[in-house]
């Protein structure tokens, strides 16, 4: 059972990893209990920067000398169609400079991370999707199925890797201030077992033992619970002296005392007072660096995943406003972004952590047309684009300093190595160590996968 | 995998090697044309051979590159049913037609494709070709498009497998007759009695076979626990034991059998049970803006209880869930509310096809274990289920109306008129395929297949369900049945009696039980009656190592299976243990996640499709998204934490010391007697001496005290206010909550001596006079920078209105606001404060202290990490109390394997 499992193994820097290579999850009934790919991962953690409602690649990441050029005139050929009207070419009110040795162009809007991390990103200009509408790309990002119900990217990790540290959540889902839309679908287990499924935190909420549900006890003190405890151990005892070799039974006695551990670890992990000032200072202030910095002490305890969504709603939703919205949000992730970089390297985690930022699509070159009810009078927006889009990547296995294919001449399309969500999803997995095509689940008479019957796998991305 | 990998590959490098040799005869042929070509007319032959040429060095290679991986020989990889390897699949295209068109590029999907100008169809996907290779296919589709390569049958490989599927169909054991009827009795059902022995006739049979043999029976104080679970969802009482153990008769067990058969709670666990296989929910998922509730979802919950409970036939449990609307229209006979079976599910933003999808498949998985649902796109791949079966049933639900309202909201009505039937390609509704004969189930019935002509088709598949179908239907329930009465089932795969679904090691059993249940008029509680009356259910459930090794895994049932009551008993025994459980049956659904906890089995509770809590998703509830054929089992430390930790769990603690005698203020005898009652109460027994010391020790122990929390942060109270020096000199704990509010010790307001004064989550009212303003006190966490926000308001039209103080450490005011019938923002300069230092909010209520109710949401921010504590939000409505030893004791026992197990 767990106690061959060697927990707390004094050669591990953190209470409650977990020894690998010994742990038996058929026995324990916890289906967290590690295990390992098909082949040897180039990463271990995920951590998935989710720019929810859609940032626009040609304010980002993606410039386009032509939307100077053009400015105010008509898209040769029309706009393809989007979720709304959208008018003349709209160019970018945002400066860009090249980056790093390998002269990664990126806007004043992601400057710091930029300037410090260009080497490292994968920045793929070529994503697609599938629709210009949120809810169906959120799911087609998170799950790779954009109606129906299906795991996340998280649960399927989960499921196929387990936990290396069962005293945390393996994975984790922060959104401050409430869910971004289509809810914690997004982080949904579907059809895998429930304790697959995203656990959901909002770091705006209270303090380290607030964030994670029935982490605390406010009624006992935690020695008052040890005594207690220690009674149930007896009277469990007892109980198994007439039922050996009952694994369930064995199991669930083990489980009393991880969730004991667990409260402790589960509150320190969350909790960012603890980090000296030069660090809490490189991440800066906000909520964005709070969840940020929680993102590296979760994943230096052996979280699985993390998702940190930058809020409630859809925030990078610029339908108007573009240049005050986007500098605004850019302005409150930036700086967390870069620290966490930093950070994960510094703490030797960034090769083995895989960091994705990104939206669920990206938005139009040109801009959109005011309507009654939304953005009247105003021509300072664009809309959703799910044509072409930029998403990076960097950490375990990514080969950095690289622009990844091309949007067209305005950054409307993808043209050139297109990239669609099913191929990120598949270089995830392999990237994790897994053939995305054997990585299944029996379900309802199918063997379903991530990729359902699509993806490849971009070994360009790979180091 | 790698046998249909592999001939498939070397098919495509011959096709390579060919290529070479033919590129050089037309090489040759190509020079001699060339040299030929100005004197005389140009042969055919030789133009022929110039196009060839054209193709394999421009067009083919092209093609090889970019298009063959997904659009060659490889079924497994093909991205669509499009080939691109063959000049027919080419000329005669995909699903979406021809892909060219000879002489006209114009009118060749395949150019628009390669082009790239149209969003919906840009080929290949990872980018655009070179406009040199673009124009050299336009130039060969241009001259005709000449194409050597051989042209293999453009095979339709689901087609073919199809009806191979079919073949199978006909020998697989679940679609055949029932094997080893008792033939003489065929016209007469078994007793249950009679049924039960047969059982373990047939069980004992491949025991033997296998040197195996029965365990011992279980002692009767085993078997009256696992009867009362498995049966009523509830562990019995120390009292209902006591009673059956007692009982002197010989049929103490039958009779006792009948009882709980009887009993309401018997239909309440079935319900539950069957609401898995529905995957009921109490709301529609994500519909955008739309309101999400179901409001009335419970009336087909409480229409199973009913239905359970007066034990109606199966086959027509099953049809009233799919035609009540056509058996009893006006709902005279309560039966319409049946249909939230198909009513019920996930509503995808309203997309027709999804729902539709999630209703064939509760129905063809729910009622005859057929994954229908994977022939959506294609064929099902690997049972007798064609696409045109697919859309067929599709046409059913599609072809029904939800017309809400009376007689039953939960019903569906056929459409008037029922539209032509298309098979849609890949499951793409824009591309139309054939048109089918609305046949249900071809692939399985054959011949037989019954034509769903009646209005939408629903009411074939309901007849044809209990008719046609009724062995396949009769197998499913009874496997059902046997898994849910005995944690272990028969077919391993609920829900999924296909091809590659194995006759199973028990099939003799099970043809017995579900034939013996046909003729017995589908009646459940009689099957279910066989079942625990039989020697298999009654085994003791230890490990035994002889028979361990043999049968790792009971498939041959020598033990019966100690199972850890599920979510839904198991919070119902924790309600039975504090004895408080609320038994009224049906109803509106209730939320039990959060406060006020809800006294009423969990089968009552509020399902959340969209954002299922985590209390249940922790348990292995079934996820309410899609049919559940089996719940998982984990244990996880999750759960440990809800048990050790959550509200609801200290809310039960709670009611126990109210009804018991704190240890403490006993004599040592009473104190005995205590520990009697409480694992009476808790495990149903008395205690053993050891266990009777352990807690007596336990409890003697003074606890210690639990710290100050943040949760805690908040205080409600009184005081007297110095308006000279602003300054508050009192300060004093309004005494009691009632209500919505703290105020004085009677419990209702006015309170004879502190009057008005009382505060609410929203505000609250000031009391007469300085001396007792309202004071809402927030003590600080920690250091830091904090600014203090909100807004004030004085509601009642009358009166002379309040004033309002935001006081800290009760003499530093930080601002002051009055309002009368209005309201104002009560926001003030950052205040660095320590950790233990207050902030009051004060209400002072003027000369005139009538009319002076008013709403105040304080908000204190740190400003460092943004935290804010929130008046409304964080309002406690009790002071958390440290635990007492006796509760401790209680919540351990409740905690323990003994309790949650089922021997």
């Amino acid at each position: 059972m767990l106690s061959r499992c060697g927990m707390g193994l004094g050669a591990l820097s953190l209470p409650g990893l977990l020894d690998i290579a010994s742990a038996d999850t058929k026995t324990s009934g916890n289906p967290l209990l590690p295990k390992s790919p098909h082949f040897p991962a180039k990463a271990k953690h995920v951590i998935h920067i989710f720019a929810n409602g859609g940032p626009s690649q040609v304010d980002t990441w993606d410039p386009k000398e032509a939307l100077q050029k053009y400015a105010g005139q008509e898209m040769p050929g029309g706009s393809p169609k989007t979720e709304r009207k959208t008018g003349n070419i709209y160019p970018s009110p945002f400066k860009f400079e090249r980056y790093g040795e390998s002269g990664i162009d990126c806007s004043e809007l992601f400057a710091k991370t930029a300037s410090a991390h260009a080497d490292k990103l994968c920045v793929i200009r070529s994503m697609y999707a599938d629709v210009p509408n949120h809810e169906p790309s959120l799911l087609l990002m998170n799950t790779g199925e954009a109606r129906l119900v299906r795991p996340s990217l998280g649960s399927w990790l989960t499921y196929g890797l387990g936990s290396e540290n069962l005293n945390l959540p393996s994975f984790i889902a922060m959104c401050p201030g409430g869910y971004p839309i289509q809810e914690s679908q997004n982080w949904q287990s579907g059809f895998l077992p429930g304790i697959f499924q995203g656990t959901y935190v909002d770091p705006k909420k209270g303090e380290a033992k607030d964030l994670i549900d029935y982490v605390t006890n406010n009624r006992m003190t935690v020695d008052g619970q040890r005594k207690a405890l220690d009674l149930l151990s007896m009277l469990n005892a007892e109980h198994q002296k007439s039922r050996q070799e009952d694994p369930l039974i064995e199991a669930r006695i083990q489980s009393m005392e991880l969730a004991y551990r667990m409260q402790s670890e589960a509150t320190d992990a969350f909790d960012t007072s603890k980090e000296p000032k030069h660090i809490l200072d490189m991440y800066g202030p906000g909520v964005q660096a709070k969840q940020a910095l929680i993102a590296r002490r979760l994943v230096q305890r052996g979280v699985r995943m993390v998702q940190l969504w930058h809020g409630e709603g859809q925030p990078w939703d610029s339908h108007d406003h573009i240049e005050r919205d986007h500098r605004k949000l850019a302005q409150e992730s930036d700086q967390a972004i870069a620290a966490l970089l930093t950070d994960l390297q510094q703490h030797g985690l960034l090769d083995e952590t895989l960091i994705i930022w990104g939206g669920e699509f990206g938005r139009t070159p040109t801009v959109e047309l005011p309507k009654e009810g939304s953005n009247q009078g105003t021509l300072s927006g664009r809309d959703h684009n799910h044509y072409g889009f930029t998403m990076w990547l960097a950490g375990g296995g990514v080969k950095g300093g690289q622009m990844y294919g091309a949007t067209d001449e305005f950054g409307f399309k993808a043209v050139e190595k297109r990239a669609h969500v099913h191929d990120l999803h598949a270089t995830i997995l392999q990237l994790m160590g897994f053939d995305h095509t054997k990585l299944t689940y029996r379900s309802a008479g199918r063997d379903f996968r991530l990729t359902d019957v699509h993806g490849r796998v971009i070994h360009d991305w790979i180091a | 995998m790698a046998l249909i990998f592999s001939p498939l590959r070397s098919s495509i490098q011959a096709c390579r090697r060919f290529s070479a040799f033919e590129k050089l005869v037309v090489l040759v042929l190509a020079s001699l044309v060339l040299v030929t070509w100005t004197a005389t007319a140009r042969a055919d032959g030789a133009a022929a051979a110039d196009k060839v040429h054209f193709f394999e060095s421009k067009v083919r290679p092209v093609l090889v590159q970019h298009c063959y991986e997904c659009h060659g020989a490889d079924e497994a990889n093909r991205g669509g049913d499009f080939r691109l390897d063959t000049p027919s699949s080419m000329l005669n295209g995909g699903s979406q037609g021809p892909a060219i068109v000879k002489g006209e590029p114009s009118k060749s999907r395949l150019v628009r494709a390669i082009e790239y100008d149209d969003s919906e169809l840009q080929m290949p996907p990872e980018g655009k070709l070179s406009q040199e290779e673009i124009d050299s296919i336009k130039q060969w589709i241009q001259d005709g498009a000449e194409d050597p390569r051989p042209d293999e049958p453009v095979t339709t490989p689901h087609k073919s497998s199809f009806s191979d599927r079919q073949s199978q169909a006909k020998t697989h054991w679940a679609y055949q007759a029932f094997i080893d009827a008792p033939s003489k009795q065929e016209e007469v059902s078994l007793s249950s009695l009679e049924l039960s022995k047969e059982i373990d006739k047939r069980v004992a049979r491949k025991l033997a076979k296998n040197n195996l043999k029965f365990s011992p029976l279980a002692n009767r104080r085993t078997l009256i626990r696992r009867l009362y679970v498995d049966l009523t969802g509830l562990p019995p009482t120390f009292d209902q034991i006591e009673k059956v153990q007692s009982d002197k008769s010989e049929d103490w067990y039958e009779r006792l059998v009948s009882e709980l058969l009887d009993s309401d709670a018997f239909g309440e666990r079935m319900a539950r049970r069957w609401m898995d296989v529905a995957r009921y929910a109490d709301n529609k998922g994500y519909v955008f803006k739309e309101d999400r509730e179901y409001p009335y979802a419970y009336r087909y919950r409480d229409w199973l209880i009913r239905a359970f409970n007066t034990d109606l036939p199966y086959d027509e449990f099953l049809k009233y869930q799919i035609i009540a609307d056509q058996l009893d229209p006006e709902n005279s006979k309560g039966h319409l509310d049946a249909m939230g079976m198909l009513t019920l599910g996930r509503r995808f933003l309203n997309n027709k096809n999804d729902i539709a999808d999630d209703r064939i498949d509760v129905v063809s998985r729910g009622f005859l274990g057929i994954t229908v649902a994977c022939a959506r796109c294609h064929d099902h791949k690997f049972d007798p289920v064609s696409a045109a079966d697919y859309y067929s049933l599709r046409a059913a639900f599609v072809g029904s109306d939800e017309p809400g309202g009376d007689p039953s909201p939960l019903r569906m009505i056929d459409k008037p008129k029922q539209e032509k039937v298309f098979v849609f390609l890949r499951g793409n509704q824009a591309n139309r395929g054939p048109v089918v004969d609305r046949k249900f189930l071809t692939g399985i019935l054959g011949e037989d297949a019954p034509m769903m002509s009646t209005g939408s088709g629903r009411f074939e598949i309901a007849r044809s369900m209990v008719e046609d179908c009724k062995t396949l239907t009769a197998r499913v329930y009874v496997n059902r049945l046997w898994t849910w009465i005995t944690g272990q089932p028969i077919v391993d795969t609920p829900s999924d009696f296909g091809l590659r679904c194995e006759a199973p090691v028990q099939h003799d059993v099970l043809d017995l039980m579900a034939s013996n249940f046909v003729r017995d008029g589908w009646s459940t509680k009689k099957l279910i009656q066989a079942i625990v009356l039989s020697r298999t259910y009654k085994q003791q459930s230890n490990h035994r190592e002889d028979a361990y090794a043999i049968d790792p895994e009971n498939r041959y049932f020598w033990k019966a299976k100690r199972r850890r009551m599920d979510f839904e008993s198991f919070r119902d025994a924790l309600l039975l243990a504090t004895g408080t459980l609320d038994k009224t049956i049906g109803g509106p659904s209730v939320k039990i996640d959060s406060a006020p906890f809800s006294d009423r089995r969990t089968l009552y509770a509020y399902i959340d499709r969209q954002n299922l809590p985590s209390l249940f998703r922790t348990f292995d509830f079934a996820s309410p998204d899609a049919h559940v054929a089996q719940r998982s089992e984990t244990t996880v430390p999750q759960q440990g934490l809800v048990l050790m930790n959550s509200d609801i769990m200290m809310n039960l603690l709670d009611r126990f010391t109210k009804t018991e005698t704190p240890i403490e203020d006993t004599a040592q005898s009473k104190s005995a007697d205590a520990v009697g009652d409480l694992f009476k109460r808790i495990l149903a027994r008395v205690p053993t001496p050891a266990e009777r010391t352990a807690i007596v020790e336990f409890c003697k122990a003074a606890i210690v005290e639990i710290p100050l929390t943040p949760e805690n942060t908040w205080q409600y109270g009184y005081g007297k206010l110095n308006t000279e020096l602003n300054r508050i000199e009192a300060f004093k704990p309004l005494p009691r909550f009632s209500e919505k509010s703290w105020m004085g010790s009677d419990g209702k307001l006015p309170d004879k001596e502190l009057g008005w004064v009382s505060l609410s989550a929203e505000g609250g009212h000031s009391g007469a006079g300085l001396d007792r303003c309202a004071i809402r006190r927030w003590v600080a966490p920690r250091d830091g920078k904090v600014n203090v926000r909100g807004k004030l308001e004085h509601t009642p039209e009358k009166g002379d209105g309040v004033r309002g103080l935001v006081i800290a450490n009760q003499d530093q005011v930080l601002g002051t606001w009055e309002v009368l019938h209005s309201d104002s923002q009560t926001k003030t300069k950052p205040f660095t404060i320590k950790k233990g230092e207050m902030i009051d909010f004060v209400i002072d209520a003027k000369e005139n202290s009538s009319h002076d109710s008013f709403k105040w949401n304080c908000q204190i921010q740190y400003e460092q990490d943004q935290l804010t504590y929130d008046s409304s939000k964080h309002f406690m409505r009790t002071v958390p109390r440290s635990l007492d030893r006796w509760q401790q004791a209680a919540q351990m026992l409740l905690l323990s394997n003994e309790f949650c197990f089922v021997d």
